[in-house]
């Protein structure tokens, strides 16, 4: 694979925190790259400033204030002479207007363009452009469903139900109502809009079919700015909570490799198609047989480590050197996935009640051996902030197969330590040993079904 | 007390300030008030050569940068003496060029951060030292 020449841009600020910051200042290190870490007055110790090249502290504690801040991450951005700006995922990894800020200013965001982070942000637009590139939508609406409440529900008969009304603008389940019969229709169009309105600043609502126990399976891409894009195998990601994942998987058991071989292909397309650039990945429902699109992830993810695993492809790695201008050095026919992969998400929470548990990690012992990868930030004595996300491990197993995997992982999570806090580990080692997990396959609603059986 | 009550009383120290850094205007407002200020180029007496402000003293207090962006001097050398709130340099963040001010009584030792150089946003810039 190609690496860096001197003229190439060098210079990359690392717009994020915690293990992500990290995951990302050591593929800068990997390619000889000067890395520019920025900070909130919160995290002046993290991980990752110890090994970059350069820090600044950007702003206050509060994310508004720092690293949502656009204004305030391109100002270090100028300040530190930066080429590259690599986002990470949440904060502005999504924000076309950053997007667009990066590009003014005569920088490159690793990632999209803005106009694609626009058209792919855009529920409806995302889905017109899928239908276009033959990647499969749920049966629904191609645009908004129209403000005439006779024609709405004309609309929704014939889509069927159950249906969901969902926020053209939205995610995270706001602006959302799942409608189980026609005499539900006008309520929950009426306050998806409201609820969408508010939270999105954009009214329109569209509806499509509700599947009832979905697997969510995702698809891995890549694609450089020369118009190759290849994709990376599949995940399920179905143990999850309130749309937040908790285990991630490659590959997705069960389903005919065939099929998910088929749906890789039109995904790599609709990226050659639409001209994107960067890492992404195409999220599906899968139901009896059949895979239906949701969105498309127009960043990092944070289970993409199952995918290196799987494939032993440097994602990060990659990202960079495509925001550098380099074309991938491989081709669809040189990816070949291998054994299984699983990541555990290590949230600094309740792990019955899912509260935020910040606080001082008294003591941290990594577990380690054969197939066992660690991605955090955390040492003795760090202090989990009460100001950002909960996730403060990824645990990521690689074994010959799923049953060596499951395995694995739970030796691996009965040999972590971390001490101090509260963590979602005891979860972890309980799920590994659930027969629904060991056996796979399990849908979306899984996780909570298990919850209130047990009473959580 | 309201808004314009906290100015009132504080106007004597404000105006001093004023004069000290060659202020000529400054305009202030909240949700409850405003008030504009515009001081005449010939003062009617002279103000005092320092503001009037609490003097604190502490154990090398810091001081920090207001905001992430370029330090510039003000050319105040190390041991010089200075009273809380007096100007010490500024800090260039985009368009703005905002003053980095003593957080208290004592003499200012060098600056930790050369003249153009990056600071970040509550960045130590100097220490003040007791005994001023």
């Amino acid at each position: 694979m190609p690496e860096p020449s001197v003229s190439q841009p060098r210079r990359v600020l690392i717009a994020n925190r915690g293990e992500i910051a990290l995951r990302i200042t050591r593929a800068c290190r990997l390619l000889g790259l000067h890395s520019i870490g920025i900070h909130s007055e919160a995290d002046a110790s993290l991980a990752h400033l110890r090994l970059v090249d350069e820090t600044i502290c950007i702003g206050p504690a509060a994310a508004s204030g720092s690293y949502l801040d656009a204004a305030r991450v391109l100002r270090a951005a100028e300040l530190t002479n930066t080429d590259i700006i690599h986002p990470g995922y949440g904060f502005l990894s999504e924000n076309a207007d950053f997007a667009e800020a990066v590009e003014q200013s005569g920088r490159t965001l690793a990632g999209p363009t803005a106009a694609i982070m626009r058209l792919m942000g855009d529920k409806i637009s995302a889905k017109q452009q899928m239908r276009r590139s033959g990647v499969p939508c749920l049966p629904g609406t191609d645009d908004a469903l129209p403000t005439n409440r006779s024609e709405a529900q004309t609309i929704c008969d014939a889509i069927g139900y159950p249906l969901i009304v969902k926020a053209a603008g939205g995610g995270g389940g706001r602006g959302m109502r799942v409608v189980m019969t026609a005499a539900d229709l006008r309520d929950a169009i009426e306050t998806a809009r409201e609820e969408a309105g508010r939270a999105f600043g954009n009214p329109s609502v569209y509806a499509e079919r509700f599947l009832q126990h979905p697997r969510h399976i995702e698809i891995q891409v890549l694609a450089d700015r020369q118009g190759n894009a290849v994709w990376l195998g599949a995940r399920d990601c179905s143990i999850q909570r309130r749309h937040q994942k908790l285990v991630e998987e490659a590959p997705a058991i069960g389903i005919d490799p065939q099929a998910i071989a088929e749906l890789g292909e039109r995904c790599a397309n609709a990226c050659t198609l639409m001209g994107y650039t960067g890492a992404g990945t195409f999220e599906f429902l899968y139901e009896d047989g059949a895979f239906s699109f949701i969105e498309m992830n127009t960043r990092l993810q944070v289970e993409h480590p199952v995918t290196e695993m799987t494939t032993g492809i440097d994602i990060v790695r990659e990202q960079l050197l495509i925001a550098m201008g380099e074309p991938l050095s491989f081709t669809q026919a040189d990816i070949l996935t291998q054994g299984h992969a699983i990541e555990c998400r290590i949230n600094a929470e309740d792990p019955e009640s899912f509260r935020p548990a910040p606080g001082k990690v008294t003591h941290w012992r990594a577990p380690g051996g054969p197939g066992v990868r660690i991605d955090t930030h955390l040492y003795d004595g760090y202090v989990v902030p009460p100001n950002y996300d909960s996730l403060i491990a990824k645990l990521i197993v690689h074994g010959t197969d799923r049953t060596d995997a499951l395995n694995r992982m739970h030796a691996a999570l009965s040999e972590m330590q971390i001490t101090g806090i509260a963590t979602t580990t005891p979860l972890h080692l309980r799920l590994m040993n659930e027969p629904g997990v060991r056996e796979g396959s399990v849908s979306v609603h899984y996780l909570e079904a298990l919850m209130r059986k047990s009473g959580s | 007390m309201t808004f314009l009550e906290d100015l009132l009383n504080d106007l004597p120290e404000l105006v001093g300030r004023m004069r000290h850094h060659d202020v000529r205007y400054v305009s202030l407002k909240n949700e409850t008030g405003a008030l504009a200020l515009a001081l005449s180029e010939n003062p009617g007496q002279t103000p005092p050569a320092h503001p009037v402000a609490s003097r604190t003293k502490a154990e090398n207090t810091p001081v920090p940068s207001p905001e992430m962006g370029v330090f510039r001097s003000n050319g105040l050398g190390a041991n010089h003496s200075v009273r809380s709130g007096e100007i010490v340099g500024f800090v260039e963040a985009g368009p703005l060029r905002l003053p980095v001010t003593a957080t208290a009584d004592g003499t200012l030792g060098s600056a930790l951060i050369g003249d153009g150089g990056v600071v970040g946003y509550h960045d130590v810039l100097f220490r003040i030292h007791p005994g001023g």
